[in-house]
């Protein structure tokens, strides 16, 4: 029998893949506007960017929805989920995909390596991003992190004709290959446990207990970590962060650090909180573990580095655990804590790669420690700026980083797990002394020692409009949810809630 | 259920002595060939478990696909035809240790898990046109997924590997 | 003027901060401009301080102009600020040298000149150090408390001496540190206290309870906790070693402003938050934080003795001089609190006033080692005349201001609160005097060395100016402040055991028995 009776074609729930409908979508458009003619990427830039603001008003009104009428939904067989917690990462994404956009035209510009693909790129991989931000079964997981991942790794590659970025490149793709493998390993045995890859149907099953064996689903749960741990740059998975960040463009690294950091989250507390939840007290002492690992590790290696890229790779390691923390405690005060971490964390991130981007000059050269020396003096905008960033990531009252992290360990305190608060705690004070150090540099240090090279005299930073509008953007979210944190500490908690 | 048992056995038996042969052979078109009967037994043990398609897709694209670009990767790069000494190196101990190590923790987490049943339950065999009216419905959604995936990737190697086009470098000042 | 009773507190903290961003706004080069909006804000900061006092009823010992608003409401941390007896000396203390600070500064900016950083900086330093006075909330409290923190950072950083990196990391990596467990203990106070809340008047009618809201066991590990923070800001023996340092390196008026007033804020820790919200843990450790109280004080009056540079012997009196100060607290009496409250404005104005006064010898001399000054009786005689008359004040001669307070912190260890060993806390009494003995001998000491005598042949050809105006302006409330402190030192104790004593009423009544 050749025809098969006809295949009832599903109902289209197009609200609910609205945002990525439109990046994926705008990516298209930018491919089809460089086949037809090449015009200076900054139109592609343009494009982008407008598609990255649509896709966040439709987020927008998801969110809208989904807290107002408090009808979180699954859509297309479960596959994905339109609820409180999908619709505020989602948004987040496009925050940091808009960013991204800003942050790169100058950027490539300058280098002399601006291609409009790069958009196109970044797009499709803020879609994967989304995806992963609303998937729900654990094959939509694995498709959404290959499509931000397979991205990222050509955007690492970028700089073609710069072997540190080719090297970032392959490295990226080697590691990220293996921690799909091994995150796909953990599906699979999930599936032997279950018979299922829906994650709500997964809790389902536990929850009328005839799962047949849970050695094979605390098995995939390990594996399943570890896979995501790679992404979020986890202690002991953290080993190619640094090289990754240090050789990658600048801007591609601004928006890998958050984007990726974001889906990786993400899929991490759908995948425990939602199907894995009746595991909880597995899980719970392993992200404990991983948390204070990934905080002390990210902050204590920082200390040794003399690149300010790498430093701020090992600082991103560092923000990981706290934002561990958060699900680690295992309490809605956690997990609110650690959304609005991420967000915090996606504008300081992005800021102070910004601000370093265009401080390393053309060809990428002044990244070292040594360059910074009296930056102040040479370009105080700039300096500030990103001693500012340094500071709230620091967590200095005042700027989102310390509400962020209060806010993560009110959970872990409301918890009553004190030694995880405690280690929180020291780590941040640890990583606070190379925030402080890079300020002393660009401070505190005109003189040069003796055998040290002074830096070199260069021409005032041009600004970009993008750039400008990027980093008046990240500065002034900084602040205010440092201060008036209260809007978004209660859309997080949203978040969390709706599940 | 005896003649699928012996069947299956065999065929366990070829992919494991295939394996152990792939890891440790110095020739390096060899390997490719053990490659190929391991990924050829496993397309063999789904045809057993009834799953024909996913079985037939095994045999097109790894061993259609992905063995023969390997061969062709061995040949078009300047590696030996012959025996290798880079084959080799002397991490084969803790190799074969780790490998011993997750083949352990996989066999016991597998046994404890069904091992107790000796029937293989099928829930019911997948026919093509079943797995793609589900692909169409339930699983559209990846499925589309994938293909932004692929059209990714697609762009990403275009971008990398291509030469940029002397016409259409714009003269870039340079900034500094 | 209802709208001055809610509003004045927040303006006298947040004018400082407009007055900072407004700084920031005017170009570099007009740089007249620039002090004077400094001026002017911290002088708009300072009438409303004084308003405040026009309008304070003087009997009441409770919170005045108070303001009770929502702030983080998802965190159940409050927008609560109010004043008392405890707390308005301090915040005066701190207008004003604020103020007088800026115009010491007027005519000498410390190298590498930058009015309008280092007045930035200042203004936003003062918004701090008064929300910490003012407020009645322990993440507000933490907030102003850490905001303090980068300011001193970077004036210590940017215009200190030689070590100035090292000392400015040590500071901020300390007093981080320190606000960490700080932190942590605020955390754990939040959620074993029920109903949750950060509100300090609420834990502290907790604390006072006849029934223990926060087990003995959990309250010591708090304490603990909250000792750290407070403690190495004192900062209090072991914890001390980042102030000698930090003062010695940092510019003139960042002395000036460590000394008088951030020191202020761990002892003023102890009062407001640890004593009343843990009265018992408060009472378990008292012993020992009255053992380190007196180690520092003899401790610091040893150190004195063996230094050789001026500005780093006045930080190390600071470390005996707040030990008096942390001795009256672990008495944990009326009277101690009240000896601690007027020891720390007594400490603030009179070695503020030291180091505005080695700040302008060492510009003189461009030296502060001591065996190269001398004679500057002679040779500046106003300006030695005011330095006798700090450093007396300073070893505790009566009728100046370091008096009162040091006395009546002994006196309270004479007789500290029940349930603590008598014969342990007069036996630090005895310490104390010794130390009040030793503190006379380095103080002499320093004099000799520094005042009288002969001045040394280095200088001999030099003419070295004495006292000019802008440091006239900004001396002379301080000195006065010295001697009527000393003279009428009811002035701060009325204030304040109008606030005290209710205070123990209501908390030390249960916990302590009376």
């Amino acid at each position: 029998m050749l025809i098969a009776d006809a295949i009832a074609a599903p109902p289209s729930d197009w609200w609910a893949i609205a945002p990525q409908l439109v990046l994926g979508g705008t990516a298209v458009v930018i491919i089809l506007m460089i086949c037809v003619k090449r015009v200076d990427p900054g139109w592609n830039a343009l494009v982008a960017a407008v598609g990255t603001v649509a896709s966040g008003v439709f987020a927008w009104e998801q969110w809208r929805q989904v807290t107002t009428d408090a009808n979180p939904r699954l859509a297309y067989s479960g596959m994905i989920a339109v609820d409180g917690f999908s619709a505020f990462l989602v948004l987040v994404v496009c925050v940091a995909a808009f960013l991204g956009v800003l942050l790169a035209d100058q950027y490539f510009k300058r280098e002399g390596i601006d291609r409009g693909e790069y958009y196109a790129l970044l797009l499709f991989s803020a879609c994967g991003m989304q995806f992963m931000a609303a998937a729900n079964n654990l094959v939509m997981v694995f498709v959404a992190l290959e499509l931000l991942s397979i991205c990222l790794y050509v955007l690492s590659a970028w700089n073609r004709d710069d072997s540190r970025s080719q090297e970032a490149g392959a490295k990226y793709l080697l590691l990220g290959a293996y921690s799909s493998a091994i995150l796909l390993f953990g599906i699979a045995l999930l599936y032997g446990g279950t018979g299922t890859t829906n994650l709500a149907r997964m809790a389902e099953i536990f929850s009328e207990n005839v799962t047949r064996e849970p050695g094979l689903v605390l098995l995939g749960m390990v594996f399943v970590i570890v896979g995501l741990g790679f992404k979020i740059a986890a202690v002991p998975f953290h080993m190619w962060t640094p090289d990754v960040y240090q050789g990658a463009p600048t801007p591609v690294v601004g928006f890998m650090a958050s984007g990726a950091k974001i889906a990786g989250f993400a899929g991490l507390f759908r995948v425990l909180e939602t199907g894995l939840a009746a595991f909880e007290f597995d899980w719970q002492p392993l992200l404990v573990g991983l948390a204070i690992v990934t905080m002390l590790g990210g902050s204590i290696l920082a200390i040794a580095q003399r690149d300010v890229k790498r430093m701020l790779a090992y600082s991103s390691i560092a923000h990981a655990g706290f934002i561990l923390t958060g699900l680690a405690s295992g309490t809605a005060a956690g997990v609110r804590g650690a959304l609005f971490y991420l967000v915090a964390y996606v504008f300081m991130i992005a800021g102070a790669f910004g601000v370093v981007a265009l401080l390393a000059r053309r060809g990428e050269r002044y990244t070292s420690l040594d360059d910074y020396r009296d930056m102040f003096r040479r370009e105080p905008v700039l300096a500030t700026v990103l001693a500012f960033f340094l500071f709230a990531m620091a967590g200095i009252p005042g700027t989102s980083g310390f509400v962020a992290k209060f806010a993560v360990f009110t959970g872990v305190a409301d918890a009553h797990q004190w030694v995880l608060l405690t280690v929180g705690t020291v780590a941040s004070v640890i990583s606070a002394y190379f925030y402080l150090r890079l300020v002393v540099y660009m401070y505190m240090r005109p003189e040069v020692d003796e055998g040290e090279a002074q830096p070199a005299a260069l021409p005032r930073v041009r600004w970009a409009p993008a750039t400008v509008v990027a980093l008046v953007l990240t500065v002034f979210f900084t602040i205010q949810l440092g201060i008036l944190p209260q809007g978004l500490l209660d859309m997080a908690g949203k978040a969390t809630l709706l599940f | 259920m005896v003649g699928p048992n012996i069947a299956f056995w065999i065929i366990a038996l070829v992919m494991a002595y295939a394996g152990v042969r792939l890891v440790t052979t110095r020739n390096v078109v060899h390997a490719a060939l053990y490659l190929m009967i391991v990924l050829a037994g496993t397309a063999a043990i789904f045809l057993l478990l009834g799953a024909e398609f996913l079985g037939w897709t095994q045999v097109l694209v790894y061993i259609g696909a992905i063995v023969v670009l390997f061969l062709f990767g061995v040949m078009l790069t300047r590696a030996t035809y012959g025996e290798s000494k880079g084959l080799d190196n002397d991490q084969r101990v803790l190799a074969a240790t780790v490998a011993v190590i997750v083949f352990l923790v996989f066999a016991g987490a597998m046994w404890k898990a069904f091992g107790a049943s000796t029937e293989i339950v099928l829930e019911k065999s997948t026919t093509v046109s079943e797995l793609g009216r589900d692909l169409m419905t339930n699983w559209v959604l990846p499925f589309e997924a994938v293909s932004l995936v692929l059209l990714a990737s697609l762009i990403g190697a275009i971008t990398l590997a291509r030469r940029d086009d002397p016409e259409h470098v714009r003269d870039r000042g340079v900034e500094r | 003027m209802d709208w001055f009773d809610s509003w004045a507190l927040s303006l006298a903290v947040f004018i400082p901060v407009v007055g900072a961003l407004v700084i920031l706004a005017i170009p570099k080069a007009r740089e007249y401009q620039i002090k004077v909006v400094g001026l002017v804000a911290s002088i708009a900061a300072l009438i409303v301080g004084i308003g405040i006092l026009s309008r304070w009823n003087w009997d009441d010992g409770g919170y005045q102009f108070e303001v009770n608003k929502g702030w983080l409401s998802a965190i159940r941390s409050n927008y609560h600020i109010a004043l008392d007896g405890i707390s308005l000396p301090l915040f005066i203390l701190t207008l004003v040298i604020v103020v007088l600070c800026i115009i010491y500064s007027w005519n000498h900016w410390p190298e590498p000149r930058s009015p309008k950083m280092l007045l930035f900086l200042i203004l936003l330093l003062e918004t701090g150090m008064l929300g910490t006075f003012v407020s009645l909330d322990l993440i507000l409290f933490f907030v102003f408390f850490e905001v303090t923190l980068l300011p001193m950072y970077f004036i210590i950083g940017i215009w200190g001496g030689e070590q100035r990196i090292y000392a400015s990391i040590k500071f901020f990596l300390f007093t981080l540190f320190g606000s960490a467990f700080m932190l942590v203990g605020f955390l754990a106070l939040f959620f074993l206290s029920e109903p949750h809340t950060f509100d300090i008047v609420e834990l502290s009618a907790n604390g006072g309870a006849a029934a223990a809201v926060i087990s003995s066991t959990a309250g010591l590990w708090i304490f603990a906790g909250l000792f750290l923070g407070f403690a190495i800001k004192v900062p209090m023996f072991p914890l001390h070693t980042w102030l000698p340092d930090a003062h010695t390196q940092a510019p003139t008026v960042g002395s000036v402003i460590l000394a008088a007033i951030l020191l202020k804020l761990g002892t003023y820790g102890f009062v407001r938050i640890a004593l009343p919200i843990l009265p018992q843990a408060a009472h378990s450790w008292a012993p020992w934080i009255g053992l380190l109280a007196v180690i520092g004080i003899i401790y610091g009056s040893l150190c004195c003795l063996a230094q050789t540079d001026l500005k780093r012997l006045i930080a190390f009196s600071s470390v005996g001089h707040m030990g008096f100060v942390m001795l009256g607290i672990a008495t944990l009496t009326p009277v101690g609190i009240n000896a601690a409250i007027f020891g720390m404005i007594a400490h603030g104005v009179v070695t503020g006033m030291l180091f505005f006064v080695a700040g302008s010898i060492h510009e003189r001399y461009h030296t502060r080692d001591m065996s190269r000054l001398g004679g500057m009786l002679s040779s500046i005689p106003r300006m030695g005349g005011v330095f006798v008359l700090v450093a007396f004040a300073s070893l505790g001669l009566p009728a100046l201001a370091g008096f009162p307070g040091e006395f009546t912190s002994m006196l309270a260890s004479f007789e500290p609160a029940g349930g603590l060993s008598q014969s342990l806390f007069r036996g630090f009494m005895i310490a104390a005097a010794v130390g009040t003995v030793l503190t006379a001998g380095y103080m002499l000491y320093m004099l000799q060395r520094v005042a009288q005598g002969e001045v040394p042949g280095e200088y001999a050809g030099h003419h070295l100016h004495d006292i000019e105006a802008p440091e006239y302006v900004s001396w002379t409330p301080l000195i006065v402040l010295t001697v009527a402190l000393g003279i009428f030192p009811s002035l701060v104790f009325n204030v304040t055991n109008s606030s005290v004593v209710p205070m123990f009423e209501q908390i030390f009544h249960h916990a302590i028995g009376g």
